[in-house]
């Protein structure tokens, strides 16, 4: 079970996050309202770049939004700690390696668990591979193929997944767990 | 309400907030990007990267590194410089680093796992994304 002190102090972090981006976005509008009258011609620009990106962005934020969906629906910090369970070896990796994958939000929200799980015998060997599997976003893909194209999506997803294996190794060795008993 | 109902409901609200939050970062991005765009010189950057696959990915993995938020910020900062004209490898350590080297992170990885770890971790994961990255864009060649 996922400890309640965790939750309120995550639900606080979001909050506070929350609190940061607005505040960031009334900045940055403060930012454009002065140069509106600093510089009209940097604004001209800058406001025409902006609405560039934003028309060409746009499409893709609703294939963002349903992945996002799909994502918390399927995978939850405590489903996750049944998945792990006792398990190890290659079914261990592939698993850690999808958990890994479908992971959503900051990883700092992860680590509670990761380190519950590491209590229960998860290796650094696996944490290692979590954390590394994280860099693959499916919710986000549509935005890494409108910026690189769909080859460079495939290669970087498929070696990545690759390489997280050998990280996992490496900082494996590197770390060994100290045998109790 | 059946339970799978209110489950559904639930993930939904919680996507929402994630999504309207990931809406701020988007907007504050775009809008530094296209303000940069516009103050600094196109060359900037280029001078930062010197056309060395090796060291013009040390030098992506470094901002990379030092980086952080949510990984929709690489992928836009990354593209517009692709399109600025730095090499590709060099964006993609840049993107790699990003998401699996964490500095900001790295007070609350120790907490959670210990120096001897995160140093550990963090270090093999800033060389792998350099690697990587060199490996990535060899195979799209070859490709």
């Amino acid at each position: 079970m996922v400890d309640k002190n965790n939750i309120s102090s995550e639900q606080k972090k979001n909050s506070g996050k929350g609190k940061t981006s607005t505040l960031l976005s009334l900045l940055m509008i403060l930012v454009y309202a002065v140069i509106y009258f600093a510089d009209n011609e940097l604004f001209v620009k800058s406001a025409n770049t902006l609405w560039k990106m934003i028309l060409q962005f746009a499409p893709y934020l609703f294939l963002i939004f349903l992945l996002m969906f799909l994502s918390e629906l399927l995978i939850t910090p405590e489903k996750a700690k049944k998945i792990f369970g006792n398990k190890s070896g290659i079914k261990a990796l592939a698993v850690t390696s999808v958990v890994g994958i479908l992971s959503v939000g900051p990883v700092y929200v992860w680590f509670p668990l990761l380190h519950d799980l590491k209590r229960h015998g998860m290796t650094n060997k696996l944490i290692t591979v979590f954390m590394y599997n994280r860099a693959v976003k499916l919710q986000i893909m549509p935005v890494m193929v409108f910026y690189f194209g769909l080859r460079f999506t495939i290669v970087f997803t498929i070696m990545l997944i690759i390489f997280s294996f050998f990280v996992g190794e490496i900082v494996g060795r590197l770390t060994p767990e100290k045998i109790e008993g | 309400m059946p339970e799978s109902e209110n489950k559904s409901i639930k993930a939904l609200k919680k996507t929402w907030k994630q999504f309207s939050s990931a809406l701020y970062i988007i907007f504050i991005i775009f809008s530094v990007v296209a303000l940069l765009q516009n103050i600094i010189p196109h060359n900037f950057y280029s001078s930062l990267f010197i056309n060395n696959p090796v060291v013009d990915s040390f030098t992506g993995a470094l901002l990379g590194s030092i980086s952080f938020g949510n990984p929709i910020g690489s992928y836009l900062i990354g593209g517009e410089l692709v399109k600025e004209g730095i090499s590709i490898v060099a964006i993609t350590a840049f993107l790699l680093a990003w998401v699996t080297v964490g500095i900001v992170q790295l007070p609350v990885e120790i907490h959670y796992f210990g120096k001897k770890f995160a140093f550990i971790r963090n270090t093999v994961s800033f060389f792998a994304s350099i690697i990587l990255a060199i490996l990535i864009n060899l195979i799209i060649h070859l490709w």
